[in-house]
């Protein structure tokens, strides 16, 4: 098995460098055959690298130490649903798993393109623009498969044979990720980081073919929502299993591997709003096509940063020599970049100017140069240790502060635009709209900041946080209310049915709302943080600490055992009141397989607060047990918010019932094409 | 065991090799002509769309009436624009 897995994943390596060299020549020199095969060779790496992804498993579950990857990272004693995780827990593994998913997106972004037999005949249909652009941008998908098979193969393989010897067990997994969160959080990663090759591919394809129209941009915002929304997902996710795992109380530490997944986030997410300026007004398409780029340039950077060991960081692989690989690539990515741009740059004329600052366009600027300004600044502060030694020959990190200090108010802004964007009128917006869509929503946040006040809370940021959310929601509410009321006017339906009518209608306008309630929650999840308290003290039979509205008194201590660990626990009771409300059992593992030890937090969550407990271990002089608490008011909005991101992406992603609308809601009188062409 | 690999991996380098070059699928021809007739078309949905789009938050009481009647006479010339220089290529091709 472990022979013909290595075989499978050097087969692809030669199938994607067929396609690639294949498909540049047939595109050079217009030979169809070329290019067919090419596209072909392209589809066959998926099922080769599945057959290479199933051995590795199979292997993994054979408890086969021979193979080095296996030895390192599995034992016999891990339960089945870790051994899942084995696969992307290495260096090795999880790049065999990124080229295994990237293959997997370049076969449905080919079977997706294909044209049923008799579709071709239709040269407008817009079915036949998008086959237009696949043969082009599957060769741009192998250039990309091409660098990391040659890792899978030459620099990285997960198949390798330990030099010596077979041990009769391996050294286990990580204890920091058994955990079921890790089961599925790099899987969703990776799934965002490794999709933004798709819209990379395509944008890139349609520069390179001078395009014409918009179809290209409509295919690449589709993509982009999908890695988006893996991407988001995984992000939250990651912040969940340091919140559940690394026991100091928080979710994001602004750790350079976070930051790295941030990155990336930032700039799609400027994507997608900027998008919708070139859809509808055909305006800033250079700035679109560089977003794509640096998200596509970010994603790759962020997996470098991961893989290389440039930055230290809890989430990062160990120092490898593979970063030369990457930087190697990621300056031929950015000279075709560059190249494509310089060459085509006509073919990304504006067809529209700004005409005013209150307008929906200025909004999306605004948008776009926040969200590049966070990226900027996060992407230096990450950086910074780098530069740092360069420069002055010593590595200086900058810490949580620097970021906190800066992105706060950056991200308060955004917030503030994410109510007012959707307000604004394409165009130009009069006082009198502002004043008729603004007063509502502004009075409710006041009303909120007063109250907030009142109540004797003075932190600035949380204050001005909780009176945003306030506003974007109201914002949010009033135009679902107004739109569903126009349509239950007409239909004579309720107006949550016409709600759910209005948002099937156009689907990308309001699950783009339905995501806006999501940043909101998540934004007041965080924001909570001003009011965290935390506490520790020794904790022997019947001792007490106080923490928030709690008061914790230890009861007694556990020991257990099993196969790949062995534990001990301390039982906690929780009053608050006066009266007990719950037991808590933070506990400590020591992972045979790995020599390790690790905390397990004890986590009661409410929708106000979590209450957080950590068992540090013994202190080394007196003996007792120590106990880590700390209580965090509105945390579970964060997950919350999150999943509300989710479910709105899914919408947005959803094809609107536009075509019905435009059968029921013709811009007739408006625009009918006959009386429009005699204007 | 290993001549069944060695045997596994000539099968499917065989297999691999013949679904690469086996396909003789026709792919669609471009013309300049068709391309920038769709994109004409295309814009012209766009914009039919955004006069809809308008439309609907005017009766949402989202735009007040001057700024409803510039948006749309604004929108319906780059309609009328666009739906002539659709014409001409409808005409010419
Ligand atoms: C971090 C903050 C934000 C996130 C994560 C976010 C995310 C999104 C997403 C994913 C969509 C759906 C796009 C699509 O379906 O193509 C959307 C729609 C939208 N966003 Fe945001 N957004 C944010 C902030 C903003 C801001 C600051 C503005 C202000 C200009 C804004 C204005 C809009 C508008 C107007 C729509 C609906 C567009 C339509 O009419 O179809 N968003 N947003």
């Amino acid at each position: 098995m472990q022979l013909f897995g290595a075989y499978a994943v050097l087969l692809a390596f030669v199938l994607a460098v067929y396609a690639f060299v294949a498909g540049v020549v047939g595109h050079l020199r217009r030979r169809r055959r070329l290019i067919v095969s090419a596209e072909r060779a392209t589809l066959a790496v998926f099922p080769a690298l599945t057959v290479a992804v199933l051995c590795l498993i199979g292997l993994i579950f054979r408890n086969d130490f021979t193979v080095a990857y296996i030895a390192e990272h599995s034992n016999r004693a891990l339960p089945f649903y870790f051994k899942i995780a084995v696969l992307w827990s290495g260096q090795e593994g999880s790049l065999l798993f990124w080229s295994w998913l990237l293959s997997g997106y370049a076969f449905v972004v080919l079977l997706g393109g294909r044209l049923r037999p008799g579709r071709a005949a239709d040269e407008l249909s817009p079915k036949h623009a998008h086959r237009a652009l696949v043969p082009l941008a599957s060769v741009i998908l192998a250039g990309v498969e091409v660098f990391f098979l040659a890792l899978n193969n030459f620099a990285a393989s997960a198949f390798a044979s330990l030099p010596v010897g077979t041990p009769a067990d391996g050294n286990g997994l990580n204890p920091l990720l058994q955990y079921s969160q890790m089961d599925i959080h790099p899987p969703l990663l990776y799934l965002g980081y490794v999709g933004f090759a798709v819209p990379f591919a395509f944008c890139l394809a349609a520069l390179l073919k001078r395009y014409p129209g918009d179809r290209w941009i409509h295919i690449t915002r589709r993509w982009t929502m999908v890695a988006w929304l893996f991407l988001t997902i995984g992000i939250v996710l990651g912040g969940l299993w340091a919140y559940k795992v690394l026991g100091w109380g928080g979710y994001w530490a602004w750790d350079p591997v976070e930051n790295a997944a941030f990155l990336p986030w930032l700039t799609g997410t400027a994507f997608l709003h900027s998008v919708m300026m070139q859809e509808k007004r055909g305006m800033l398409k250079i700035w679109n096509v560089w977003l794509v780029f640096a998200t596509f340039l970010l994603a790759i950077f962020g997996d470098f940063l991961t893989r290389s060991g440039l930055v230290s960081s809890v989430h990062a692989f160990a120092q490898s020599s593979i970063g030369g690989w990457f930087v190697i690539f990621l300056a031929i990515a950015v000279a075709v970049c560059l190249a494509a741009f310089f060459k085509n740059k006509d073919f990304l004329k504006s067809e529209n100017p700004l005409e005013s600052t209150a307008s929906r366009e200025a909004g999306f600027l605004f948008n776009n140069f926040v969200l590049l300004v966070a990226a900027f600044a996060i992407l230096w502060g990450t950086l910074f240790p780098v530069i740092s030694e360069w420069v002055e020959g010593q590595k200086i990190s900058v810490g949580r502060v620097f970021f906190d200090r800066i992105n706060v108010p950056i991200f308060l802004f955004l917030l503030f635009l994410t109510g007012v964007g959707p307000l604004l009128a394409w165009r130009r917006t009069s006082a009198a709209s502002l004043k008729r869509n603004f007063l509502g929503p502004a009075i409710l946040g006041a009303a909120v900041l007063a109250l907030c006040l009142a109540m004797g809370w003075r932190d600035p940021y949380p204050l001005v946080c909780f009176a945003l959310a306030a506003f974007v929601l109201a914002i949010v509410a009033m135009e679902f209310y107004r739109g569903a009321r126009v349509l239950s006017r007409r239909s004579r339906r309720g107006l949550a049915l016409s709600a759910v009518e209005l948002t099937m209608r156009n689907t990308r306008r309001y699950g783009g709302y339905i995501i806006h309630v999501g940043i909101v929650l998540l934004a007041v999840g965080i924001a909570g943080s001003g009011f965290n308290q935390q506490t520790e003290g020794p904790m022997p039979y019947r001792a007490k600490l106080a923490v928030g509205p709690y008061t914790l008194t230890s009861l007694a201590y556990t020991q257990d055992d099993n196969a790949n660990f062995s534990s001990e626990a301390l039982i906690v009771r929780v009053d608050q009141g006066g009266r007990e409300i719950a037991t808590m059992y933070p506990s400590r593992r020591f992972y045979k397989a790995s020599n390790q030890t690790q905390s397990m937090v004890a986590d009661r969550s409410t929708l106000l607060s979590d209450l957080y407990l950590v068992y540090a271990g013994d202190d080394p002089e007196t003996n007792q047990p120590i106990l880590h608490a700390y209580w965090n008011p509105l945390i579970a909005w964060i997950w919350i918010g999150a999943l509300v991101i989710g479910f709105g992406t899914i919408i947005a992603l959803l094809p609107s019932r536009t075509a019905a609308a435009r059968r029921e809601n013709p811009p007739a009188r408006v625009a009918e094409t006959a009386e429009v062409a005699q204007v | 065991m290993t001549l069944l690999a060695a045997f596994a991996c000539v099968f499917f380098t065989a297999l691999a090799a013949w679904f690469v070059f086996a396909g003789d699928e026709r792919l669609p021809e471009d013309s300049p002509a068709a391309a920038r007739l769709r994109a004409l078309r295309e814009r012209k949905q766009a914009i039919y769309d955004n006069l809809r789009d308008l439309h609907f938050e005017f009766l949402a009481g989202k735009l007040a009436q001057p700024d409803y009647q510039r948006s749309r006479q604004m929108l319906e010339t780059e309609a009328a624009r666009v739906v002539r220089e659709i014409q001409r290529c409808g005409e010419a091709s």
